[in-house]
């Protein structure tokens, strides 16, 4: 079904990667200028989207979850809601954690809330919290988008911060393109290229007309130029 | 098995046909040119009503009686009489103007979900029996989202439930006063196309990522994690045949229905909301469905007449080949009523909170006095 030919995506992730890695600041272009720029950070890898035969007015807006095979970013700040149990399994694993008495401490102070909010890019809950979360802390999480997800004690802590982390968003919204961060530069060309292609097949599985709606696909290092893949 | 096709209805060409409703005898289809229409059902010579309802498309439509309907759109809701629909009995917006995209309506109370606007995501709740276009209750800081769906506890009338793109059910208990307090529950699931209480204390949501997954409706002993595990049944797509996208679920009249337009196919498959089951083994089909284009909504007037609309702009009747099952819709209205220890508890933890409201407040007076600069 896949349009796409593997090869070329191969090919356009090489220059995406090999443009932003140190090797390309030391080489120079046929007119002498530098092929590359050394950053200070690590570029994140964007898939860029374009669509047609779309009418966001009529058509539905969703938005999707998809969990990738490879972390696409690893310094997501996390921070667990937990009970006892956890309180221990986190502290091994040095994950933030929070206890239920410290979150009655915020009184559900909508500041206090909000606060907290921002401080994590994501939570996680002990399973057996969840239920409380609202009470304790008011509809805070939720209009920042960060209510956390359930955590069991058979779960793997561990493995579910993975998780998380490798969980991207995308939604399509009133515009026809949309962007979604897949990897990042420090990554193994075979990772980048195994979140692309998860990434593409599950978003254009949503579209109603699959690959008819697509127009164009791009993948873009933050700092680098865009290489076409569709 | 396959149903037959019967009549079909078409809008004038261009227009899709988003969303049907049974008005004993004839049936609504909203546009998404802004208009409604309202059909014969027995009649496909006899023109139509026309209501120009709104400027753009409709995003949802919800029936109050059998003379009465809500529609919104960007221009907000409006409530219609379809006696005589020359202008809207009520306009309904908020305070920002944001468009609506979903409505419920039950005991005289319409409750309409924004889309995102600005940072809010709204929900409110009009009484229609009052005469003010205020609402009655506003729910701004619960979702981070476009709200697409709303629904009414069928029985247990303190309970409202908002689906949203943001990917949170949550349940509101409408009996506390306060937006603070009134969140009851919610579910972090995906991005929600549909939820709806199948029974009194169990819940179907249905995600924009085809998936599906039942959970419990908590009880009010927060504490306490009672509750049985959700029941996620996972990508709907790699489980029943022919499956691209699901159009709805209905519990009561006991169906599912997806299609998949690049095979022009629609399928219904029996829905045992008791059993939370969806029996595979007896599939109707509708031959041809709406061709290549999505079927927005589907319809049971009956047992067994099925009403179809899609994006090809044509309604379509059909005889199924089996009687749907219906589960009769629980009316009685109750109040939940917390056991008597929970109710000592809340009460106690209620004047827990009044004390410590009274601390915070003296706290408050003291920082101030104390400020040193």
């Amino acid at each position: 079904m896949s349009k796409l030919s593997a090869s070329s995506v191969r090919s356009s992730i090489k220059t995406v990667l090999f443009e932003s890695s140190l090797e390309a600041h030391k080489q120079k272009n046929e007119d002498g200028s530098l092929a590359g720029k050394k950053r200070n950070f690590i570029e994140t890898i964007e898939l860029q989207i374009g669509l047609k035969n779309y009418d966001p007015q009529r058509d539905k807006r969703f938005s999707g979850t998809v969990k990738l095979p490879h972390v696409p970013r690893p310094r997501m700040s996390l921070c667990i809601l937990a009970d006892a149990a956890h309180v221990d399994q986190a502290k091994q694993i040095e994950l933030e954690y929070m206890t239920v008495e410290d979150l009655k401490k915020l009184n559900k102070n909508k500041k206090l809330v909000k606060k907290l909010a921002k401080k994590y890019d994501a939570f996680l809950a002990s399973e057996a919290l969840i239920k409380q979360i609202p009470r304790l802390l008011g509809p805070g999480l939720s209009k920042a988008g960060k209510f956390p997800t359930p955590v069991s004690h058979s779960d793997d802590l561990q493995k579910k911060t993975i998780e998380v982390r490798s969980t991207i968003k995308f939604q399509l919204k009133k515009v026809l393109c949309l962007a979604v961060a897949v990897g990042h530069v420090s990554m193994s060309e075979d990772e980048v290229m195994q979140n692309v292609m998860l990434s593409i097949n599950f978003l254009v599985s949503l579209l109603k007309k699959q690959w008819q709606n697509v127009k164009s696909l791009h993948l873009k290092s933050t700092m680098g130029k865009p290489q076409r893949l569709f | 098995m396959r149903a037959q096709l019967q009549n079909t209805w078409n809008l004038p060409s261009g227009e899709w046909a988003l969303s049907l409703l049974d008005m004993d005898g004839k049936f609504v289809v909203s546009s998404s040119s802004g208009k409604l229409y309202i059909f014969d059902v027995s009649n496909t010579q006899s023109e139509p009503v026309v209501i120009a309802a709104h400027d753009s498309s409709i995003n949802a439509i919800v029936k109050i009686d059998n003379l009465h309907i809500a529609s919104c759109s960007g221009d907000g809701i409006k409530v219609w009489d379809i006696s005589s629909p020359q202008l809207p009995l009520k306009t309904l917006t908020n305070a920002k103007n944001s468009p609506f995209l979903s409505l419920t309506y039950a005991n005289h109370r319409l409750a309409g979900g924004t889309e995102l606007a600005g940072q809010d995501a709204e929900v409110h709740i009009w009484d229609l029996k009052k005469d003010s276009i205020e609402p009655v209750r506003s729910f701004i800081d619960s979702h981070h989202d476009d709200v697409t769906y709303l629904e009414f506890h069928p029985s247990l009338s303190q309970y409202l439930m908002s689906g949203s793109t943001d990917g949170y059910v949550n349940i509101y208990d409408l009996s506390q006063e306060d937006e603070e307090d009134a969140l009851h529950q919610v579910i972090n699931f995906a991005s929600v196309h549909s939820c709806q209480f199948i029974q009194e204390r169990r819940i179907a949501v249905l995600s924009h990522m085809e998936t599906l997954g039942y959970f419990e409706l908590n009880n009010q002993d927060y504490e306490n994690a009672e509750e049985p595990q959700p029941k996620i049944i996972g990508d709907v797509r790699t489980i029943w045949s022919d499956c691209e996208y699901v159009i709805k679920a209905s519990p009561h009249c006991g169906y599912v229905a997806y299609g998949a337009n690049s095979q022009r196919k629609l399928t219904i498959l029996p829905f045992d909301c008791e059993a939370e089951l969806v029996d595979q083994t007896q599939p109707c089909w509708f031959p041809g469905a709406h061709d290549e284009e999505v079927v927005r909504d589907v319809l049971a007037l009956n047992t067994n007449t099925i009403l179809t609309c899609g994006e090809d702009g044509a309604i379509r009747s059909w005889v199924m080949p089996w009687e749907l099952k219906y589960k009769p819709v629980v009316t009685e209205t109750v109040k939940e009523v917390p056991a008597k220890k929970e109710s000592h508890k809340t009460e106690k933890s209620k004047e827990e909170k009044k004390k410590k409201k009274k601390k915070e407040k003296k706290h408050r007076k003291k920082d101030v006095k104390f400020k040193p600069y």
